[in-house]
């Protein structure tokens, strides 16, 4: 094992010590107001360390990634430099921090529903925006080369079946699922209200349950990406389960969660109210990102180039014959649409293609 | 389609139609199946309406005494199931089981003998619904059934007429939405793309998937009514424990959906005629998909805003409101999209597209109040008034019936190659919208003017007679309408000229077919280009010397010994396999015979004949599903493989039935699903769980017999594992193994049972226990009958019988699979969160 143990002691040491020793039961006695920035250093330190790899991550790309990595364009590597995935990836770092140290977080110590609106962030805005920036790749490439190799040596190390598992469409969504659910059991959930450590862990697993879950469907690298089809069932499926939540939490008549109580009266509201306020946040706003992803999956799956005017028949069917192809692309249509046409009937009969070359 | 080389008389033969009496029932040929499902959805359609005539009658004046009340609470009930169950879904099933394979290129649907047994359940399903007029049973709880009217405790036989044969008829749907759903993504020409379907296929692969979720939900909701009335368990009791709004959940949970189940293809149909009469494609058709797309994605969470009068809290109103309009802005851009297509065309007023036109003014008028009631407060002031009445009819017959008519006068020359009169079309336009306009229009005022729904009759003082007396005057001049309908029908079937194979210059596939079409639909399939091949290319034109073209020939009129078509890639519609597809068979009648007893014996409560259908019903289904050595020998003896380069048999997500499988196995989800959520929902509302005096189940106990069926689960995935790498032997083993677990799991789940000191009758928390446990132990059985069935199949050496028996095992896997899960969940709800939570 050449880990370098003290330096990982150390790093871990540094990383878990701040949330041992603190203990915060959250705000009490008035109601939050904006004033209530809160500063839990794990967060900050962990976003931190996110910012540093990525910023190291980009200048190393732009110094020597764009040679190296050249060949592998078809991949859709090269794509994870351009500037709308920096855009979203900051975007991603900004809300991340709104969501978890503005007063929102000390909203949500006293109201179940802004706990709610700090969960759904997290979930389907938070990590869809942070898997567009391609945060995997810049980040590895930002380490400093000895961690760098470590991490690949541990991802290595890792068995196959289990790497690949974290890209099983139906584990992630299980594991989506379940940190959903089992979170919002009275237990676990009163547990993060009264202690600081239970709450990192809770927000922690959300985002890395999240983070998981968008990257099979967002990810940089389309070859890993689910079909657009399967996206949509994956979203609509997963929109169902968190309906269903919602709706219990809705229409229960008892509130779930009594650490509340005699907070929520800060805001007007009854602990129940409360409830059924984060419930119906659950059930229709926060589902709303699925919903959009969807729509994006399902336009690109409908979506193609040809849908020629009426009379302006094709002269021949579809053949593997690109000369006679150009025909398929009417006026107006770029050059590269016009190509990928041509590509078409090539992808179309792998069967066929292996079928002559047998004979 | 001539027919002049022996290859295509070989073909005809292959698909001929099964005649004389006893060889009708054993038809399974998609197009016969799919005029019968219309034929029978248009007599009760027929039914519906004279039921509704009958109301109208009754309300014509102030204080009519021509029915009672109890004969209208019969006849609202009996005409709102008859049209949404029995007419509306049941024809747009028909209409796509008959059109889809057309349209998509194929030669029949997915699963032939899945169609057949799913209309013999909906037409027995419908026949009982109506024997219920025999025994004076009439139902009369409305066609939602609300618990707890509709318990054993205030209604008798009536309602149990309702429950069973809406069990039959949802079978029948679930049975269809696998088939259209299965058929859609397998059997599309090469090049079809899904961004290239017709935009009515879109429509029934988004309702397909919809059905598999709502029906389900709502077959499991009458199944626990049913339970509750024939077995005396506890779900909507409230004095032990249930939960009577748990009904109105499970019952809208399916309804707000159903209503875009029947809206969905209903639109689909108009995409279809309207850029053919406008003569350009249609406007916007990725919009059009997205706005199906999102209609049926957010119909899931709508359905509480059919509860809004139910006591929901104060605060959901406003998001139910907010998210209602999302409906009005899918719809909003399709109909934007059908205008843009007309914008500046000048189409001929011909019956399909003037009904098309007559949807786009009625479907917006309703559309405009739906929007109207989407707002809560407005919603408590009409809440069960003419104007809920008013906005659905404007919604149900301006957005579904009036598509329906215009599909009909659309396909009508296609199915029955006759040209229909198109004055008697233009006649019948006229007489349904004014007619319809004069019945429903003054039911807005008659709403606003406070007259209540479901009310047999009205004082004089409230000066309604005028507006009522129009209303059934309107309905009068409907009645002529469809009378005038099925004269034109008469007189196009008899003396109508024969019609050309494309009338109306349309540009979809099943246009390039002969009319009528021969059974097997294409004899070379078509190859698709673009999402409009009849206006890109002559698709029936012979092919060129291109790999697609030389596998096209090399397919023409084959195969020919038996029924088969092209099965192709899901997404990319590449060519992959020849599915050998089943000939004329008695097995679906005899299945839904046997179906049909067990309902009738639970009707009865002479179980002994539930049991004997119940015999009947697996018997004839393990004759359906064994695979025959006949079926097999012709296949091995098949030159295609070798001229074509595709095999005859595939496993894996190339076959068909793998797919079935994952459609059956939705369903199974779906319905634990709405289990779950019963078991959840009624502990919601429980002061205390257990209740008391009940034990906490036992966990150790609970925990070893799910341990089980999660063994049982990864057993099979290592057998089916072994044997892709050719270890029979252990493939055997594990399944021996895996059966034992099984076992093992009934025997720890029957112990468990026989330590209760509750039975299913005590309480709400008995018969949840009892009933999933005994569904999962229902499964098992289930799951058994594969393993074992599996067992006696290893050992085959040809390779055709070796994809077969791969097929068999990786289906007996997903099941167990999903049993595993489902164990699992329910072992957590059951066991774990009583004492855990």
């Amino acid at each position: 094992m050449r880990f370098r143990l003290p330096t990982v002691v150390a790093g871990s040491t540094c990383w878990l010590l701040p949330s041992v020793c603190r203990a915060d039961a959250g705000l009490l006695d008035r109601r939050a107001d904006l004033r209530d920035w809160g500063f839990d250093p794990v967060i900050v330190i962990n976003v931190c360390l996110v910012i540093w790899l990525y910023c190291r991550g980009r200048s190393w790309w732009r110094s020597r990634g764009s040679q190296r990595f050249r060949t592998a364009g078809q991949n859709g590597v090269h794509q994870v430099m351009s500037r709308w995935r920096a855009t979203s990836f900051w975007l991603g770092i900004l809300l991340l921090v709104v969501t978890l140290l503005s007063p929102l977080d000390a909203m949500a110590g006293q109201l179940s529903s802004a706990h709610m609106v700090q969960h759904v962030l997290l979930m389907t805005v938070v990590a869809p925006l942070l898997v567009l920036g391609a945060p995997g790749l810049i980040c590895f490439c930002g380490l400093p080369a000895f961690s760098r190799d470590c991490v690949a040596r541990t991802r290595r190390m890792l068995d196959r079946r289990v790497w690949r598992s974290l890209w099983n469409p139906w584990l992630v969504w299980a594991t989506y699922a379940v940190a959903m659910w089992a979170w919002h059991l009275p237990w676990p959930y009163q547990a993060a209200l009264r202690d600081q450590t239970a709450h990192d862990l809770q927000h922690a697993s959300f985002l890395v349950a999240a983070l998981l879950f968008w990257r099979i469907l967002l990810d940089p690298v389309s070859r890993r990406r689910l079909g657009h089809g399967q996206a949509v069932l994956f979203l609509f499926t997963t929109t169902l389960h968190a309906t269903v939540l919602g709706v219990l939490m809705t229409i229960s008549p008892r509130a779930w969660y009594p650490a509340y109580a005699g907070r929520t009266e800060w805001w007007g509201l009854t602990a129940l109210e409360d409830q059924q306020l984060a419930g119906l946040i659950m059930w229709m706003p926060a589902c709303a990102p699925y919903l959009v992803f969807a729509i994006v999956a399902f336009v690109k799956l409908v979506s193609e180039p040809n849908d020629f005017p009426a009379m302006n028949p094709l002269p021949r069917l579809a053949t593997t014959d690109r000369a006679e192809n150009k025909c398929l692309a009417p006026v107006g249509y770029s050059t590269r649409r016009a190509n990928r046409l041509q590509q078409v009937p090539e992808t179309f009969y792998p069967h066929i293609a292996m079928a002559e070359r047998r004979s | 389609m001539s027919s002049d080389s022996p290859a295509e008389i070989r073909l005809q033969q292959t698909w001929a139609p099964a005649c004389g009496f006893p060889g009708v029932l054993s038809e399974v040929n998609n197009q016969i199946i799919g005029k019968r499902f219309m034929i029978t959805a248009f007599v009760f359609f027929m039914l519906g309406g004279v039921l509704a005539i009958l109301m109208r009658i009754q309300l014509a004046v102030s204080d009519n005494q021509f029915i009672g009340p109890q004969t209208y609470n019969e006849l609202f009930t009996m005409h709102g199931s008859t049209m949404m169950f029995l007419f509306a879904v049941p024809f747009l099933e028909g209409l796509a089981l008959y059109l889809l394979p057309m349209m998509i290129g194929a030669r029949d649907v997915a699963f032939p003998r899945l169609t057949a047994y799913g209309y013999w359940l909906y037409l027995f399903g419908g026949v009982l619904f109506y024997a219920s007029f025999l025994f004076g049973a009439v139902p009369d709880v409305g066609w939602f059934g609300y618990t707890p009217l509709s318990t054993s405790r205030f209604t008798g036989l009536s309602t149990d007429f309702w429950l069973l044969g809406l069990s039959l008829v949802e079978v029948a749907g679930l049975t269809a939405a696998i088939e259209i759903v299965v058929t859609i993504l397998k059997f599309r020409a090469p090049g079809m793309t899904i961004g290239r379907l017709p935009l009515f296929v879109l429509s029934l692969l988004v309702i397909g998937v919809m059905i598999l979720v709502a029906f389900t939900v709502l077959l499991t909701a009458t199944v626990l009514l049913e339970l509750d009335r024939a077995t005396d368990t506890a779900f909507f009791d409230v004095e032990r424990g249930g939960n009577n709004l748990l009904w109105q959940h499970l019952f809208w949970f399916f309804g707000h959906p159903e209503v875009y189940i029947m809206f969905l293809p209903a639109t689909g149909i108009i995409s279809m005629v309207i850029p053919v009469f406008a003569r350009r494609p249609v406007v916007g058709y990725v919009l059009i998909a997205t706005a199906i797309l999102v209609t049926g994605f957010v119909s899931f969470g709508l359905w509480v805003h059919h509860m809004f009068a139910a006591g929901l809290p104060a605060l959901s109103m406003t998001f139910f409101t907010a998210a209602s309009l999302m409906i009005a802005i899918a719809s909003g851009v399709q109909v934007f999209a059908w205008i843009a297509t007309l914008w500046g065309s000048r189409p001929e007023l011909k019956p399909p597209f003037l009904f098309a036109l007559g949807f786009m003014f009625l479907f917006v008028l309703g559309g405009l109040t739906g929007v109207m009631v989407a707002v809560v407060p407005f919603d408590q002031q009409v809440h069960d008034t003419y104007f809920v009445v008013a906005h659905f009819h404007y919604v149900l017959i301006g957005g579904v019936l009036f598509p329906i008519f215009s599909g009909i006068y659309y396909w009508l020359p296609k199915m029955t190659g006759r040209l229909f009169s198109d004055s008697l079309g233009r006649i019948n336009f006229w007489l349904t919208f004014i007619g319809f306009n004069l019945t429903f229009f003054p039911m807005h005022l008659m709403g606003f003017l406070g007259m209540p729904r479901r009310v047999y009759t009205y004082p004089r003082q409230l000066e309604l007679d005028g507006y009522n007396l129009l209303s059934t005057f309107g309905a009068g001049l409907m009645t002529i309408g469809a009378v005038v309908f099925i004269i034109d029908l008469f007189q196009g079937l008899t003396s109508g000229k024969p019609a050309p194979d494309n009338p109306w210059d349309g540009d979809s596939l099943e246009w390039s077919v002969s009319s009528p079409p021969p059974n097997f639909g294409f004899i070379r399939f078509p190859v698709v280009a673009g999402r409009h091949p009849l206006w890109q290319a002559d698709v029936n034109a012979t092919s060129d010397d291109s790999a697609i073209g030389k596998l096209r020939e090399a397919l023409a009129s084959e195969p020919q010994a038996w029924r088969g078509t092209l099965v192709t890639d899901a997404t990319d519609s590449t060519p992959q396999a020849i599915q050998y597809l089943p000939s004329p068979t008695y097995t679906p009648m005899w299945a839904s015979v046997g179906t049909l007893a067990a309902a009738v014996g639970v009707l009865s409560q002479a179980y002994i004949l539930s049991a004997a259908g119940l015999a009947v019903l697996i018997t004839s289904l393990f004759v359906w599903m064994w695979p025959r050595e006949s079926v097999l020998r012709n296949l091995r003896q098949s030159e295609l493989p070798e001229t074509t380069g595709l095999p005859v048999m595939s496993s894996g997500s190339v076959s068909v039935g793998w797919w079935g499988m994952v459609g059956f196995l939705t369903l199974l989800g779906s319905s634990f699903a709405a289990l779950i959520y019963s078991y959840f929902y009624i502990r919601l509302f429980s002061p205390q769980w257990p209740p008391s005096g009940f034990t906490s189940p036992n966990l150790p106990l609970g925990a070893a017999a799910y341990a089980c069926l999660a063994i049982v689960g990864l057993v099979h995935r290592w057998g089916l594992s072994r044997f892709r790498a050719g270890a029979e032997a252990s493939t055997r083993a594990a399944l021996v193994a895996a059966s034992a677990a099984a076992v093992g799991f009934l025997v720890l789940q029957g112990w468990d049972w026989s330590r209760q000191d509750f039975t299913h009758q005590s309480h709400a928390y008995g018969s949840l226990f009892f009933i999933i446990s005994g569904t999962v132990a229902l499964l098992v059985v289930l799951g058994l009958a594969f393993s074992l069935s599996c067992l006696t199949r290893i050992g085959k050496t040809d390779p055709l019988d070796l994809a077969n028996v791969t097929l068999h095992l990786e289906l007996t896997h997903l099941l167990w699979a999903t049993i595993s899960v489902i164990g699992v969940l329910v072992f957590l709800t059951l066991y774990a969160t009583p004492s855990l939570l």
